[in-house]
């Protein structure tokens, strides 16, 4: 797994940067592999890592599923650190990334799409996304509810009016 | 009897806040994230799920912007009147219209759509 422990220095790769979750856990990362994050890449570009970057509402859980998925991803750039991580070929990563989103719980999997959106890493926000969008594929507003832990709070008016709207796509 | 003294040693750092636990409550901020990569149906069957998720999908004309409707179901049913409802949530900004199979839309109700949005820059019958 990732990364709190990782070598302090790499062998002539990028720079290292410390990055830091809400409860405290301590990633150290290359810059490389922190740039997947626009957010980060801005403050690097910015000069302002030096004391590490605090991640306020991203957890250390969720963090970790993160750098795991920045070092799988960090493709060349990352290979100074782990060899066989920074070789992954296209087909490993499409595993990773395929069983990655698969096994996570909802609630989890809705963190990891928050932390995406608020790191800014495109493709992660894209992945995570794309699962919700498929556990969505067929579902009648009723199997939302349930999927996703959902109140219906439509009187019955509004509930009539939009499926009144909606009526050519459902009514048969 | 034993002095109540407080000890006063550095406080641990407090817990993170609990989750708000919500069987049936308002839709996770991530599913308002997640809109954007819902097909036309399951954006309309989102929109029915509660309030929230329905002024989501009302009130933001980038989910609009790009319609298609491109396979049976929807495709079968959907009607000039219906074509012009959705193309109008963009708020006149649709870019993208794919039409497949939509033997119910006329050549009128499609000019009718172009006409109103004139940024349109792709549309397939």
């Amino acid at each position: 797994m990732a990364a709190a422990a990782a070598e302090a220095t790499t062998d002539g790769g990028g720079k290292m940067i410390i990055l830091i979750s809400a409860d405290g856990k301590r990633f150290e990362v290359t810059e490389a592999v922190a740039s997947q994050s626009q957010l980060i890449s801005n403050m690097i570009e910015d000069d302002c890592t030096e004391n590490g970057v605090r991640l306020p509402n991203v957890d250390g859980d969720i963090l970790t599923m993160v750098v795991d998925y920045c070092n799988m991803h960090a493709g060349d750039a990352a290979a100074a650190g782990d060899t066989m991580k920074a070789s992954s070929t296209e087909e490993e990563l499409k595993k990773f990334d395929a069983e990655l989103v698969q096994a996570l719980e909802n609630p989890v999997l809705f963190k990891l799409i928050l932390a995406a959106n608020f790191l800014n890493i495109k493709s992660l926000l894209d992945m995570t996304c794309q699962r919700v969008a498929d556990m969505m594929s067929g579902k009648t507003p009723e199997q939302m509810r349930e999927t996703f832990s959902i109140e219906n709070d439509f009187t019955p008016e509004e509930e009539a009016a939009i499926r009144q709207e909606n009526a050519w796509a459902f009514d048969d | 009897m034993l002095p109540a003294t407080a000890t006063t040693s550095a406080a641990p750092p407090p817990p993170p806040p609990p989750l708000p636990a919500s069987p049936g409550g308002e839709p996770h901020a991530a599913l308002l994230l997640s809109l954007a990569y819902l097909p036309l149906r399951e954006l309309l069957s989102c929109a029915g799920a509660c309030r929230r998720l329905r002024d989501a999908v009302a009130g933001d004309p980038l989910l609009w912007r790009r319609v298609a409707v491109a396979a049976p179901p929807l495709a079968r049913r959907l009607t000039d009147e219906a074509l012009l409802a959705l193309t109008g949530r963009a708020g006149g900004t649709l870019r993208s219209l794919r039409l497949l199979g939509c033997t119910r839309v006329s050549d009128a109700g499609l000019l009718r759509v172009v006409e109103r949005n004139p940024g349109i820059t792709e549309e397939k019958g």
